[in-house]
């Protein structure tokens, strides 16, 4: 009996080293982790350039936000009873989708709309027309989007156009912000010290209406 | 890490603009206890911009001498990466009897990953030496409609690709 019981001491002990060896070279999940469920992990494909494209954009402002957008439309699935003070009405199920977006707006002067009559020179005086200030991006990548609730059914269309309100949105708030004016000004001060430090002393500097 | 919302100044010359896609492929199948699995492809659509920052250029990297300039300009460094929603598509989508369609979060979460690997290639796309040569021609226009004649542009030892 005592020889059974010490076969089975070892046996469970070899059990036990086994398993922590395998959980060290990860052939087995943790003990914490077994029931957690592994992350969906994207194969390394190759990336193909479409379009190489020449940019004169002086990035001057760049406007970061968060917000939030929800849809909601009625679902398929069970209808749930409304308490109301004269008894309960029936009220079909609703479908929710409330996404948190982080983006941010780029904005700036394009450089490339100078031309040759906005540029005057005469000994150390030089005189600047600058294109306005513009929006160059309103960026909100997919690593800036957290789907908060998602309830019921929902299409890729319908999400992308959540997402697609709430690049609108942050780009409305950035314009709120006086974005273009912030961007005109600091466009002005690089300009400027880049005359200066390229030898003119007297700078003149116009931003076009 | 807390994330500072708001405006912020910046003094980049964007130069290049690289427009790529690539294919996001993802099988669900590594979970021990989920019976049946789920496939994925996902096509998109990104924007790479390039180019150089101005902040970084001080007085001691311009050399004037009457009609000859010399300017040491930084490094190229990666400006922003964008990848529209709209640009974002299933392909396709193959999914078990007893699994669940990706959800919205699933599908974001693999694109961020797609995200990750197109940002982190951007040094083997080429995207830094285009926009080095288009600030280097970009600039060297400027300074001739500013009167000069001899212009020598290089480019600093230093490399600091970081975003």
């Amino acid at each position: 009996m005592a020889k059974l019981f010490k076969k089975i001491i070892i046996a469970a002990a070899l059990i036990f080293v086994i398993i922590f060896l395998f959980q060290k070279i990860s052939w087995l999940p943790s003990f914490k982790n077994i029931f957690r469920s592994q992350p969906v992990v994207i194969d390394e494909t190759p990336i193909i350039i479409k379009e190489i494209n020449t940019l004169a954009q002086l990035v001057t402002v760049t406007f970061t936000d968060e917000v939030v957008m929800d849809t909601a439309k009625v679902g398929n699935g069970m209808p749930s009873l409304l308490p109301l003070s004269i008894g309960t009405i029936l009220t079909p199920s609703v479908d929710k989708l409330v996404i948190i977006g982080r983006g941010k707006v780029i904005a700036g002067t394009d450089l490339k709309q100078i031309k040759e009559k906005d540029v005057f020179v005469t000994g150390d005086s030089i005189h600047v027309n600058l294109p306005a200030a513009q929006i160059l991006q309103t960026i909100v990548n997919p690593s800036g989007f957290e789907t908060f609730i998602e309830q019921g059914s929902w299409s890729e269309a319908a999400a992308t156009s959540l997402k697609v309100k709430i690049r609108d949105k942050i780009t409305k708030q950035a314009l709120e912000q006086q974005i273009l004016k912030q961007a005109n000004d600091r466009s002005l001060n690089i300009i400027e010290v880049f005359l200066r430090n390229t030898g003119f002393k007297k700078i003149g500097i116009t931003i076009s209406s | 890490m807390q994330q500072v919302l708001g405006l912020q100044k910046m003094s980049d010359l964007a130069t290049a603009e690289y427009v790529v896609t690539k294919i996001i492929k993802a099988s669900d199948n590594k979970t021990w206890y989920k019976v049946g699995d789920r496939k994925i492809l996902m096509s998109c659509k990104a924007s790479l911009v390039a180019g150089i920052d101005l902040s970084r250029l001080t007085e001691k990297d311009i050399k004037i001498d009457g009609e000859n300039i010399s300017l040491t300009l930084p490094h190229a460094k990666l400006i922003y990466i964008n990848i529209k929603p709209e640009d974002i598509q299933t392909v396709f989508q193959e999914v078990s009897l007893f699994r669940t369609n990706f959800s919205s979060q699933e599908k974001d979460d693999l694109a961020a990953q797609a995200e990750k690997q197109i940002k982190e290639s951007a040094d083997s796309l080429g995207i830094f030496v285009t926009a080095e040569t288009n600030a280097s021609l970009f600039i060297n226009n400027f300074l001739q409609k500013e009167g000069f004649k001899n212009i020598n542009i290089n480019f600093s030892q230093a490399k600091n690709r970081l975003q």
